[in-house]
């Protein structure tokens, strides 16, 4: 019934507002907390690891995180089917610090509130920098984690096809560029996902509003009260699209993705459950490919949308994402996963895969292998 | 009104988060840039020694909002050596295309927390993305205001810093405070000039403070846009004789003053009472030592005599303010302590502005080994 009522697109549109999103703050609800699923992840292919004899496997410290769908009980079920040592890391506790001394590599990321990213960004570059430990995510590729302004400068400076942002932390420079600027406009915060935050702007007017409070004093109110968007702003162009997200996911050599359908009445998908899994076009693997020569991580997700002018175009790309079922990607029914070859050749193979899985042994193999192996 | 700002009843006031959070109520003017060349030229020229194999980089200057700015030093500095130079807006939307010109970007433009977070990111990737080196460097910048990683590189250093807490979980915070010696201090990231800074003499005080940090909507602290949430900072509180001392350290060079605490307060920084007279040799090696494990140009190091005879840490940071070329003063001469190969500390007579060492520090120990080709368009 509840779902049913959560469903219906008004609905879904209200519980995306930031007056709603603040407004249930005051209501209660149910603290995070950590979700076992592990009883039900077992109908996803073994991921194995090739690993090479006479170097010792890393004891591994897990840090879990507070997803309803959460990562560590992939991780966890990875590095017990390969036979690594491991154990859970409480990065929040006080002796955090000796307690991961007993580890070689940590992972995870609790969660991707503002105040936990910044504890992991730099718990994280202490681990790497003082106590010489890898991390997953690494402290660089944490920062990246829901920083969309940096999302924009590094798809700038890579010649990413990323629509056009328009971020501006001077008020007088950002009421000029937005003079320039084509409407309607994307208007987006840092830290934050799932659409909230993110606003059609159609007029210029509404737009310097924008500018004049995210400049004043106390900043613009987001979606929480204990974070205000102050000092900076972010707009991005608006494309006419065909009403899909198109998000992939890579992994290494493997692509998977699907299709979010954007909600009747708005301009969103992101968040708005309206998933559609059916084969992806080559061109949106290419160009996540593409993104993937300028972002090292193990696992990244591409979100574009396809523009009326055939053109496919970034709107943001992360270092995580949520993922539900082990079947990221289906073609014609079937579940698996697009090989990208070295030839550049892409084919599809069955088969229902952790996406976490996937990426925690792409670490291990391309993050932590060579550098264990240069350490004496 | 300096005077009325000067009582010190009227300073603790100002020092609470009530009256920061209530100032902000009120018209003030808005963060602006201060230029102070015409009075700057009373200190000596410092000069650098630069390989006449290597060209001299073209520095882009990030103007900061300070009341003692640091960009008058750094154009000084540049000006007297010969570098090319130009001022760089940071914050303005082309940025990235402006910053092009550059080999080196410096500056920091405020301690003030979202212009911090642009700095940690826009350095970040200017250091990645396009292999500028700048100053501070990310990681630095990153340092810099947050107490928390302070207390961890000192933990890992085995530096002499007083006892801390640190705790990002709501029962551990709790179960710490049962073995807590009161009183604590109670600090929170992002915050200077002792604001932010609370004496929590009770357990009830002090699980208030951790209910509240760790509530669904944080804790207020001094201003309006950001709180404490989802962390707790308590420092052991070290009975002391009553100064703050504070060593500033730039390669071999040391400066330095005392800092008195208030009057029925515990507090010295930001309460405007400096006295400067020689430094203790113990003070300055414990310095030293912070030095070994942070690698910035400038190192600034507030500690305590405790009442033990023993000097603790109690903050550091790589930037801190300089009103005047004198941050030492021995016997009413200006001057800095100089340590030698041997460890030996040596004064010697001089007026300088910090910046300027801080800047020529940078290019000689950051920028000059590290010149390498740069391969753009992908992290080094």
């Amino acid at each position: 019934m509840l779902k049913a009522f959560k469903d219906l697109t008004a609905v879904k549109r209200l519980r995306k507002s930031m007056a709603f999103a603040r407004l249930r703050q005051l209501l209660p609800m149910r603290e995070p907390g950590y979700i076992d699923d592990r009883g039900r992840i077992e109908d996803a292919e073994v991921v194995r690891i090739d690993w090479p004899e006479g170097l010792a496997k890393p004891r591994v410290g897990i840090v879990r995180d507070i997803e309803e769908f959460p990562r560590w009980t992939k991780y966890r079920r990875f590095l017990e089917t390969n036979g690594f040592d491991h154990d859970y890391l409480d990065i929040h506790a006080q002796d955090w610090i000796e307690k991961a001394r007993r580890f070689d590599a940590v992972i995870g990321l609790a969660s991707n509130e503002i105040t936990c990213l910044e504890e992991i960004r730099s718990k994280y570059y202490f681990l790497e920098t003082y106590l010489g430990k890898r991390c997953y995510p690494s402290a660089a590729q944490a920062l990246l984690y829901e920083d969309k302004s940096l999302e924009a400068h590094i798809a700038e400076v890579c010649g990413l096809p990323f629509a056009k942002p328009y971020i501006s932390h001077d008020e007088k420079d950002a009421l000029i560029m937005l003079e320039s600027a084509r409407y309607p406009l994307v208007s987006k915060i840092d830290h934050s996902s799932g659409s909230v935050g993110v606003e059609l702007v159609k007029t210029p007017r509404r737009a310097r509003r924008i500018v004049r409070q995210a400049f004043s004093r106390n900043g613009r109110r987001t979606h929480v009260p204990w974070f205000r968007q102050k000092g900076y702003v972010y707009f991005q162009e608006y494309i006419p699209n065909d009403g899909y997200d198109v998000r992939v996911i890579m992994v290494g050599q493997r692509a998977f993705g699907y299709y979010r359908k954007v909600l009747s009445g708005d301009f969103r998908a992101s968040g708005m459950d309206a998933v559609e899994k059916r084969a992806l076009p080559e061109e949106a693997i290419r160009i996540a490919r593409k993104v993937q020569r300028s972002i090292r991580t193990p696992q990244l997700v591409v979100d574009m949308v396809h523009g009326l002018d055939g053109r496919y175009a970034i709107i943001e790309f992360s270092i995580v994402c949520q993922v539900q079922t082990p079947e990221q990607l289906l073609v014609d029914g079937v579940p698996g996963a697009y090989v990208i070859g070295d030839d550049g050749d892409i084919r599809f193979e069955k088969g229902r895969y952790w996406v976490h899985e996937l990426a925690l042994r792409e670490f291990l193999l391309d993050e932590y292998l060579p550098l264990a192996s240069r350490t004496p | 009104m300096k005077a009325l700002k000067d009582r010190g009843a009227v300073k603790r006031l100002r020092k609470s988060m009530t009256f920061s959070r209530l100032r902000q109520r009120f018209p003030m003017r808005g963060p602006r840039v201060v230029d102070d060349s015409a009075l700057i030229e009373c200190a000596e020229v410092v000069r650098i020694d630069w390989p006449p194999s290597v060209a001299k980089p073209r520095v882009g200057i990030v103007r900061d909002l300070e009341a003692y700015p640091r960009w008058t030093k750094y154009r000084r500095f540049l000006e007297n050596n010969g570098f090319p130079y130009e001022f760089y807006n940071v914050h303005a939307h082309d940025w990235i295309e402006k910053a092009r010109p550059f080999d080196v970007v410096i500056g920091l433009v405020s301690n003030e927390i979202n212009r911090l977070r642009e700095t940690r990111v826009k350095y970040h990737f200017l250091e990645s993305y396009l292999g500028k080196a700048c100053y501070p460097s990310a990681a630095q910048a990153l340092l810099y205001e947050n107490k928390c990683l302070e207390a961890y590189i000192a933990t890992a250093g085995g530096l002499p810093f007083a006892r801390t807490f640190v705790s990002h979980s709501h029962e551990d915070a709790l179960a710490m405070l049962e073995t807590a010696r009161f009183p604590i201090v109670s600090k929170i990231n992002n915050s200077s000039g002792s604001v932010g800074v609370e004496l929590v003499r009770k357990p009830r005080m002090a699980r208030r403070i951790v209910r509240r940090a760790f509530s669904r909507t944080g804790r207020s602290v001094y201003v309006p846009w950001f709180r404490q949430k989802d962390y707790v900072y308590f420092q052991d509180y070290v009975p002391n004789d009553g100064y703050d001392i504070r060593v500033i350290l730039i390669g071999n060079s040391a400066f330095g003053y005392y800092r008195k605490v208030l009057k029925g307060d515990f507090r010295a920084s930001g309460m405007g009472i400096v006295e400067m007279r020689g430094l203790p040799e113990e003070a300055i090696r414990v310095a030293r030592m912070v030095q070994q494990s942070i690698r910035s140009p400038l190192l600034v190091v507030d500690m305590l005599h405790g009442l033990d005879g023993r000097y603790v840490i109690i903050e550091y940071s790589i930037v801190c303010m300089h009103e005047q070329p004198a941050d030492l003063l021995v016997d009413g001469v200006p001057g800095v302590y100089v340590i030698g190969d041997d460890g030996g500390i040596r004064f010697e007579k001089g007026r300088f502005w910090i910046h300027e060492l801080a800047l020529r520090q940078f290019l000689l120990d950051d920028y000059l080994p590290r010149r390498e080709p740069v391969v753009s368009g992908r992290p080094r």
